[in-house]
């Protein structure tokens, strides 16, 4: 059985009448790529400001990596590699030597840390710009040197907030890749984002935070569950008839969702529902002009939870 | 602590703009002040002759041997003008003031009345024109003192003794003119001049010649320099907030008051070497004497290293934001710099502001840097300017860092 290495109970942190996190448990394995996943506000950067000791909790207990929050900071701290949201890089030092002053302060250094530096670089592909300024990096080099910066030290645990934001998809996918390698390789990394897409694509497990609490939480599979539907109908329509579709939103509630361009409906027996909606369409006078099925999605999944999309 | 430290002077030797005009401002500054102030390289303490107008109304023999021996005088040019077209010149600024012998100078000088002197200045100069007023009082007294009191007397005993016989009388003018120059006859003698021969006046000072304006020059405004460098130096904790590397410091496993303290080491090496650039320019381009004791000279350096990093943090743990903290340190250290005697010497000040001085960080570096530079003080005199310099670096240092932790490490 693998070591529960984050092993959060009862945890709450207020800001003053502010209940940023209300009563989180969670475990989460050696190894795990745990995506934590919520809208604006929802709690994430604050579970990692906890989790990382630079916030005190009001309650609950925090064991990482066996080591108690509140009694061991400094070994929780050694334990942990935080890639914060923001590119919290020195603009005026060199890529190796913004990863050399992190590695540093976790009390890498010498030959040690000028190795670990330049494997790091060589992993996200910028062996050739180690000397060169941050400041001459682009947006997905910056976020590449600043994932590689938490990673000097070789933490067990990697956190990280958000750490795609307003970057290519080229650079996504080679991050994406990189993490894939170090989670294959033993370090548990626990991913904060709203893109559901992330999520999807590279988390093993996943929690979806709202309002502070955690209210759901299993792998995607064990999500989709949660709706009680496998899969999705997608209706694309050029005609629409609004009252017709309100009609069908009143009739069939939660399970299904009404687009300016298209319907979707959430179904467990495809075979049942797909000729039952064509026909309504078609009584309605809405013109089709495309039908696909896919896997019930996280929005999907989140929408059912709070009845809310994920970006309201 | 130290790892941050280096970090940091790393970081500010690679913004070669920023570091340039953290060296060269200051040196102009020197520069430009030690030309205003007239120090600049001179020993000698020679002033530059006042340009005056003089209307000579009574154009007698007399006043224009007075006026001849004015125009001997170094501190004093003179040329001469129409009344009318003197006082027009001075309401127009075009010089600073006139002096005027009126009709009957000569007669009322003879006569030992009162004489009819008038001195017209410019307003806008007072300052110029009460220093012009001592050197022609002190001058004119010299000039006409003599004739003047021997004329008085006699007209009193006159007066007085309306009786008196002639041959005592004669006697009584003769023993008065043995005592009093006459500049008519050109004899000295003056006995009783000698005796009363005005207040001797001595500078004390253990050195034999010192620059004083140079000094002022270059301690007031390296003082006031480094406030503004080691305040931006302190704001950048602010920056680092903003720029999100504070907060990946505190997930690092230090101690979050050594970013703070890392900060401060940085201000006080940067600052030493600040003043050591400024004070070596100054030595070499400008001829400020070091003085003898370069122990106590480094220990004022630093002292005042100390003070400046210790406001520069103060002001930066008392702001939420780096703009604030600049528009707020800026405004300090100007009010500072002016009450402490940066813009202006302390001497020149009235007597209430002398004694505000002494709440200013810059009075008490300013004063070390007298000390050491010009009045080559015993250790006893600069252990107060220093001690202070301390205190207020502590004061201020350990005022941050209950701040620090209360308004700057509020992460979320």
């Amino acid at each position: 059985m693998l070591m529960k290495i984050v092993q959060i109970s009862g945890l709450r942190k207020n800001f003053g009448k502010i209940e940023a996190i209300r009563n989180i448990d969670l475990d989460i394995e050696q190894g795990e790529f745990f995506g934590l996943l919520g809208p604006n506000g929802a709690g994430k950067t604050t579970t990692i400001n906890v989790l990382s000791t630079v916030l005190k909790p009001n309650a609950g207990e925090v064991k990482i990596n066996g080591f108690d929050l509140l009694k061991n900071p400094f070994n929780c701290k050694q334990s942990i590699g935080i890639v914060p949201q923001e590119l919290a890089l020195y603009n005026e030092l060199s890529a190796k030597e913004n990863l050399l002053f992190w590695g540093g302060l976790y009390g890498i250094t010498g030959i040690k840390a000028r190795n670990r530096a330049e494997e790091l670089l060589k992993i996200f592909e910028l062996t050739d710009r180690g000397n060169s300024l941050i400041k001459t990096f682009s947006g997905g080099m910056k976020r590449r040197i600043n994932i590689a910066a938490a990673m000097l030290h070789r933490p067990e645990i990697l956190m990280m907030d958000e750490p795609t934001v307003g970057i290519d998809p080229q650079s996504r996918n080679q991050i994406y890749d990189v993490l894939s390698d170090f989670s294959k390789n033993g370090v548990t990394i626990i991913y904060t984002t709203h893109y559901m897409d992330e999520v999807e694509k590279i988390c093993s497990r996943i929690g979806i935070i709202d309002h502070g609490e955690i209210i759901a939480k299993g792998t995607l599979e064990e999500l989709r569950r949660i709706t009680g539907s496998a899969e999705t109908i997608v209706i694309h329509f050029e005609r629409k008839n609004d009252q017709e579709l309100q009609k069908m939103k009143n009739e069939f509630g939660e399970l299904i969702t009404v687009f300016d361009d298209k319907i979707i409906f959430s179904t467990d027996n495809v075979s049942r529902d797909l000729p039952m909606l064509i026909e309504k369409c078609a009584a309605s006078c809405i013109s089709l002009t495309h039908i696909a099925l896919e896997q019930i999605s996280l929005e999907t999944v989140f929408l059912s939870l709070t009845g809310r999309k994920l970006r309201e | 602590m130290l790892r941050i430290a280096i970090k940091d002077i790393i970081i500010f030797f690679r913004d070669y703009k920023g570091m340039l005009l953290s060296f060269l401002l200051p040196i102009a500054l020197i520069t430009l002040f030690s030309l205003a102030f007239g120090g600049l390289g001179k020993k000698d303490k020679k002033q530059q002759a006042v340009n005056i107008f003089i209307a000579d109304l009574d154009s007698t023999e007399f006043s224009e041997n007075v006026i001849h021996k004015l125009e001997n005088l170094e501190e004093i040019n003179i040329s001469s003008v129409n009344f009318e077209a003197g006082k027009l010149e001075i309401m127009n600024g075009n010089k600073l003031a006139m002096l005027v012998f009126y009709k009957g100078f000569a007669d009322s000088v003879n006569e030992g009345n009162k004489e009819p002197i008038e001195l017209f200045y410019d307003e806008s100069r007072e300052m110029e024109a009460g220093l012009l007023q001592y050197a022609l009082i002190s001058n004119l007294m010299e000039i006409l003192g003599s004739r003047n009191i021997k004329k008085k007397i006699i007209k009193s005993v006159n007066t007085r003794y309306p009786d008196i016989d002639p041959s005592i009388m004669a006697t009584i003018e003769e023993e008065i003119g043995l005592q009093f120059e006459d500049p008519d006859n050109g004899t000295s003698g003056g006995n009783i001049m000698d005796e009363m021969g005005g207040l001797q006046i001595t500078s004390l000072s253990r050195k034999e010649s010192v620059n004083w304006g140079l000094i002022q020059s270059f301690a007031g405004t390296a003082v006031m320099m480094l406030l503004f460098s080691v305040a931006a130096m302190g704001s950048s904790i602010l920056g680092e907030r903003e720029d999100g590397t504070l907060k990946r410091l505190l997930y690092s496993p230090v101690i979050p008051l050594s970013i703070m303290f890392g900060k401060m080491i940085v201000a006080i090496v940067i600052g030493t070497l600040q003043l050591m650039v400024m004070l070596f320019y100054s030595m070499l381009v400008l001829g400020l004497d070091l003085g003898d004791n370069l122990f106590y000279l480094f220990l004022v350096i630093v002292a005042t290293s100390f003070a400046c990093s210790g406001f520069g943090v103060f002001i930066a743990a008392i702001s939420t934001t780096r703009k604030q903290a600049e528009g707020f340190s800026t405004i300090v250290i100007l009010i500072m710099s002016a009450i402490g005697g940066s813009m202006i010497p302390i001497f020149i000040m009235p007597a209430f502001m002398q004694k505000v001085a002494v709440v200013s960080l810059n009075y008490w570096a300013i004063q070390g840097f007298y000390d050491v530079l010009g009045r080559d003080a015993q250790f006893s005199s600069l252990i107060l300017k220093v001690g202070v310099l301390f205190l207020i670096g502590i004061i201020m240092s350990t005022a941050s860092s209950m701040l620090f932790k209360r308004n700057i490490l509020k992460v979320a």
